[in-house]
C-alpha cells in the first residue's frame, strides 16, 4: 500500500465518529433481546448432515486483489468480528432511528385481548430466510392425529419430512429426510447445503417400521440463487410508454461481457460477485473498498475518498 | 452533454400509528418528529431550488400509511399542537441559553427559525395538508412519486397467498390514485422484497418499474450484461432498478458514511433528557416519562460521552463540502462507466427519507447542496428519474431478480427471526379466512359489507414490515407487539362474528373509528 492510500485510510479512521451515547438502560434492553435472539435462533437451529452431493459452485475467476494474511491470532479474529459487529449494529441504528424517541417502551403499550392459540387446521408452511435458511411452522388437529395412528400404530410420530424436489419436482419421486417433532404446532429453523434448492416437506406421523402417513404438505419454494447465473443467451427487450413490449433481439453471452462487468464493479466488488458475498456488504471493510475504486478509478494524485477531502475541510 | 444518470430515490414512510381513544399517545410522535425534521424540510428545500430555478428530479415513494396520516384531520391536529408546543419551547430556549455559551444560543435561535418557517409551511402554505405539497412538485415534473405496499408488508414472506400480496398492490395503488391524482408508475416495495414472479402482480396494476437491492440484479436469471447501471426488464415487462451499492454506502454507513462526521449534530443528547425535568416536563410525554424534544446542542464528537457544542454554520459547510465530494465521487463514477459501457450508466441511490434530517440532521441541506452542485458545477452527470431513463432508453435486457431484500444480510432474517416468527402463522392463517369471506360474499348488505371491508384493514394493518423490524429491533417492541396482537383480534372476532350471523355493530363501530385508514377499500380485492 502505497503513503497515499495509507493516509487515506487513516483519514477515514479519524472520521469515522458517531456517538455512542445511549442511556445504559436502553443498551442493556437492546442487548437481552439481541442475547435472547441468538440462543432462540440457536435452540431452533438444527443442521442437517446430509450425504448428497453439494452442487458444483460456481467457477471462481481470480481478480487482481491485495495480498491477503492467511494466517491470524485468535486476538486478532476476536478483534476483526467484534469491528464487524459493531459496524452491522451502527448501520441497524440508523435505520432505527426513525422509530427511536428516546424510551425503549411505552407504558400504554398492551395488548387488548389475546390472540388464538391455534386455529385448527391441517397446515405446514416454508419461508426462506436466506439461500441457505428456511424457517418451516405447521400446525395438525387431533383429530388428524387420532386418524394416523389408528393407521400406523401407538407407536407413530410426528414427524417433518423434507423434500429435495430440485430434480424433478416430485416429492414422491425425491430425496428426502425427517426430523422428529413432539408439538402439534411448531416450528423449526433449517439450514441446507446449497442455494436454489427447491423444497417442500409433509408433516405427518411414523412408526417404528419406518412406514409415513402424511397429514399435510407444505408450499414449494425455491431458495435463492447466490452466485451469477450460467452463461446463456442474453434477451433484449423494448417497452413503450404505452406499454407495447417486444423482444428486439438475443445475442451470445462471452468472455468479453464477463470482462466488461468485471471492469464495470472494478475487481473488489467482481471478486465478492464470484464468492457470492455480494449480498452481504455490510460486512465488508469499506476502507478496503474506498481505496480500491480510487485505485482503479483515477489516478494517485486525486483521490474520490471522502477523507483526503473532509480533513482538509478543519 | 451529460454522459449519464443519477436517480436519487427517497422512501418516505412511517407505520400507521393513529390513537383517538387517547388525547396523546407516544408513538404518534414518531410522525411528527418525521413531519418536523424531513418531509417539511424536503418541502422547503424542492420550494427552494424551484425558485432559484434549479432543474431537478427526484423520485421519492410515499407509501399508503404515510399518505393517510399526512391528510387525516386528526393528526393534522395533533401535529399543529405539537409545532406549537414546540415553537413555545423554542422561545424558552433562546431566554435560557441567552447567557450561556454562544453556540447555544446560536443553536437555539436555529431550532426557532426552523419551527416558525415549519409552522408557516404546514399551516398556510399547505393549508395542513403536505401531500398536496408534493403533489404539486409531481405536477410541475420535477418529483416522481411512487407507492409502495398498502401497508409496508414485507411480500417474500407473505406469499403463501397469492391474494394478500395482490391486495397490498393494488390497495396501495388505488390510494395514490385517489390522494394524487394518477396512478403509480412505480413503485418502493417493502424493504426491497422481492420475489420470483411478483412482477406480474405489479405490471397488472399498471406498475412500470421497481427498486431492488445490487445482488437482486447481479444474481438474476440472466447475466447482467451492465451490472446495476441499467434497468432491466422482467418477462412482463417492469423495469427494475438495482441500487448502487457505491454511493449508498457512502451516505448510508454509520461510520464511514457522512452522517458520522463529528461536526454533524448528535442524534441522542436531547434537552428532554438534560434539563431540569419541571422545565421540560410539558414537553415530554404526559405521563412525564421522559422523551427526545428534538432540541439538541451537541455535536457528534467521537467516540465519548464528553460531547462538543454544536455548529450549525460549520456543520453546514461541512455538508456543503460532503455534497461536492458526493458529486465529484457520482462524476468520476459517471464517466468511468459510460466509457466502459459506452452508454449512459443510471447511477440509482435510495435512502429512507427518514435519513435526511431526522438522523442525520443536516443531511436535508446535503441534498439541496448536492442538487445544487450536479446542476451548477459539472455537466457529466444529470439528475433524472427512472421513468425519464425508460423513455429515453427503451431497450434494456432482460434479467428476472433474484429473490432479495435491502435488509441486513440481503434478505428475509430481520423480519423473520426468533423473536418475530411468531406473526407469520397468524398473518397467513387471515389471509386464507378473508379470501374464504370474499369469496362467499359477493353480494353483502350494508352491514356486512363494512364487517367485511374491516376485516380487510384489520388485516393489512397487521401485516406491516414495521411490527416485525421493532421487535427485532428490541425498541418499543411492546408496542409493535401490542399492534400485532390487536390487529389480529378484531380480524378474528369479525371472522366468528360473520360466520356466526352475530355482527356486534357497536365493536365494528369502534375498530371502524380506530383503524380508519383506506376508507374506500373494497374487500373484493382478495377474492
Amino acid at each position: 500500500m502505497g503513503k497515499k492510500a495509507a493516509k487515506r485510510s487513516g483519514g477515514i479512521r479519524k472520521k469515522a465518529a458517531v456517538s455512542t451515547r445511549k442511556s445504559s438502560k436502553k443498551v442493556s434492553s437492546r442487548k437481552e433481546a439481541e442475547k435472547t435472539k441468538a440462543k432462540s435462533v440457536k435452540r431452533a437451529v438444527k443442521v442437517l448432515k446430509s450425504t448428497r452431493t453439494p452442487k458444483p459452485r460456481a467457477k471462481v475467476i481470480a481478480a487482481k486483489r491485495p495480498k491477503v494474511k492467511d494466517i491470524w491470532s485468535l486476538e486478532e479474529l476476536i478483534g476483526k468480528v467484534s469491528a464487524m459487529e459493531q459496524k452491522a449494529h451502527e448501520e441497524r441504528r440508523i435505520e432505527e432511528s426513525k422509530f427511536d424517541i428516546g424510551v425503549p417502551h411505552n407504558g400504554r403499550a398492551k395488548p387488548t385481548f389475546d390472540i388464538p392459540h391455534e386455529y385448527q387446521v391441517d397446515r405446514a408452511v416454508v419461508l426462506t430466510i436466506d439461500p441457505r435458511f428456511v424457517f418451516t411452522y405447521w400446525e395438525v388437529k387431533h383429530e388428524s392425529m387420532h386418524h394416523a395412528v389408528s393407521r400406523l400404530g401407538p407407536g407413530a410420530k410426528l414427524t417433518l419430512r423434507f423434500y429435495d424436489i430440485s430434480a424433478n419436482g416430485n416429492p414422491d419421486a425425491s430425496p428426502s429426510w425427517d426430523i422428529e417433532v413432539f408439538d402439534r404446532l411448531g416450528n423449526w429453523y433449517l439450514k441446507l447445503d446449497y442455494p436454489e434448492q427447491i423444497l417442500c416437506l409433509d408433516v405427518g406421523m411414523k412408526n417404528e417400521f419406518g412406514a409415513f402417513h402424511r397429514i399435510t404438505r407444505s408450499n414449494v419454494i425455491r431458495l435463492p440463487r447466490q452466485a451469477l447465473a450460467q452463461p446463456g443467451p442474453l434477451k433484449w427487450m423494448i417497452v413503450s410508454p404505452d406499454g407495447q413490449k417486444i423482444i428486439s433481439d438475443v445475442e451470445e453471452y462471452t468472455d468479453a461481457d464477463l470482462e466488461l462487468l468485471k471492469k464495470i464493479l472494478g475487481p473488489y466488488f467482481f471478486d465478492l460477485l464470484m464468492k457470492g458475498q455480494f449480498a452481504s456488504i455490510s460486512g465488508s471493510s469499506l476502507e478496503a473498498i474506498f481505496q480500491e475504486i480510487s485505485a482503479f478509478r483515477l489516478p494517485m494524485e486525486i483521490s474520490s475518498s471522502p477523507s483526503s477531502w473532509s480533513s482538509g475541510a478543519r | 452533454m451529460e454522459k449519464g444518470y443519477l436517480s436519487f430515490v427517497l422512501h418516505a414512510h412511517l407505520p400507521y400509528v393513529r390513537h383517538p381513544e387517547y388525547d396523546e399517545f407516544l408513538e404518534e410522535r414518531w410522525f411528527f418528529e418525521a413531519m418536523s425534521e424531513t418531509y417539511i424540510p424536503l418541502l422547503e428545500v424542492f420550494e427552494g431550488l424551484d425558485r432559484d430555478g434549479i432543474d431537478f428530479r427526484l423520485t421519492m415513494s410515499l407509501t399508503p400509511p404515510l399518505i393517510s396520516m399526512m391528510t387525516d384531520p386528526l393528526l393534522q391536529d395533533r401535529y399543529a399542537r405539537y409545532l406549537y408546543k414546540h415553537l413555545e419551547l423554542s422561545w424558552k430556549e433562546i431566554d435560557r441559553t441567552r447567557h450561556g455559551h454562544h453556540l447555544f444560543h446560536r443553536t437555539a435561535q436555529m431550532y426557532h427559525h426552523r419551527l416558525h418557517r415549519a409552522r408557516w409551511l404546514f399551516d398556510e402554505r399547505w393549508g395542513r395538508n403536505l401531500v398536496a405539497g408534493f403533489r404539486h412538485f409531481m405536477e410541475a415534473g420535477k418529483l416522481e412519486i411512487i407507492t409502495c405496499g398498502a401497508t409496508h408488508g414485507f411480500l417474500p414472506l407473505l406469499r403463501s397467498s397469492h391474494e394478500a400480496v395482490r391486495a397490498q398492490i393494488e390497495v396501495a395503488c388505488n390510494l395514490h390514485e385517489k390522494h394524487l391524482g394518477r396512478r403509480p408508475r412505480g413503485i418502493w416495495l417493502p424493504e426491497c422484497g422481492y420475489f420470483s414472479g411478483l412482477h406480474e402482480i405489479l405490471w397488472n396494476n399498471g406498475i412500470r418499474f421497481f427498486f431492488v437491492d445490487s445482488h437482486a440484479v447481479l444474481y438474476g436469471d440472466s447475466r447482467p450484461k451492465y451490472g446495476v447501471y441499467a434497468p432491466t426488464y422482467t418477462p412482463s415487462g417492469v423495469a427494475a432498478f438495482g441500487r448502487d451499492y457505491e454511493s449508498s454506502k457512502q451516505v448510508w454507513s454509520a461510520k464511514e458514511g457522512y452522517p458520522g462526521d463529528p461536526v454533524y449534530r448528535d442524534f441522542y443528547r436531547d434537552i428532554g433528557f438534560d434539563l431540569d425535568f419541571n422545565y421540560v416536563r410539558p414537553y415530554i410525554n404526559p405521563d412525564g416519562t421522559r422523551v427526545m424534544t428534538g432540541f439538541k446542542y451537541h455535536r457528534i464528537t467521537g467516540h465519548t460521552d464528553h460531547k462538543e457544542p454544536y455548529d450549525p454554520w460549520h456543520a453546514q459547510e461541512v455538508a456543503a463540502h460532503h455534497a461536492g465530494n458526493f458529486m465529484f465521487n457520482r462524476k468520476n463514477q459517471v464517466e468511468y462507466l459510460s466509457d466502459v459501457m459506452g452508454k449512459p450508466p443510471i447511477i440509482v441511490a435510495p435512502y429512507d427519507a427518514e435519513l435526511y434530517g431526522h438522523w442525520w440532521f443536516e443531511g436535508v441541506d446535503w441534498l439541496n447542496y448536492v442538487i445544487r452542485k450536479i446542476a451548477c458545477d459539472q455537466d457529466s452527470v444529470k439528475l433524472l428519474t427512472p421513468w425519464e431513463y425508460l423513455c429515453r432508453h427503451p431497450k434494456n435486457q432482460m434479467v428476472e431478480p433474484s429473490e432479495s431484500s435491502w435488509g441486513n444480510k440481503g434478505y428475509a432474517e430481520v423480519w423473520c427471526n426468533g423473536t418475530n416468527d411468531w406473526v407469520y402463522r397468524h398473518l397467513h392463517e387471515m389471509a386464507c379466512r378473508m379470501t374464504e369471506l370474499a369469496r362467499a360474499y359477493a353480494t353483502p348488505d350494508d352491514n356486512l359489507r363494512r364487517a367485511l371491508n374491516q376485516m380487510a384493514r384489520e388485516l393489512l394493518l397487521a401485516q406491516s414490515s414495521d411490527w416485525a423490524f421493532i421487535m427485532n429491533s428490541g425498541t418499543m417492541v411492546e408496542y409493535a407487539v401490542k399492534r400485532t396482537k390487536d390487529h389480529i383480534w378484531r380480524f378474528n372476532k369479525l371472522y366468528w362474528d360473520i360466520k356466526n350471523f352475530s355482527l356486534d355493530m357497536n365493536f365494528l363501530g369502534e375498530i371502524e373509528w380506530k383503524d380508519n385508514i383506506f376508507p374506500n377499500i373494497d374487500y373484493r380485492a382478495y377474492t
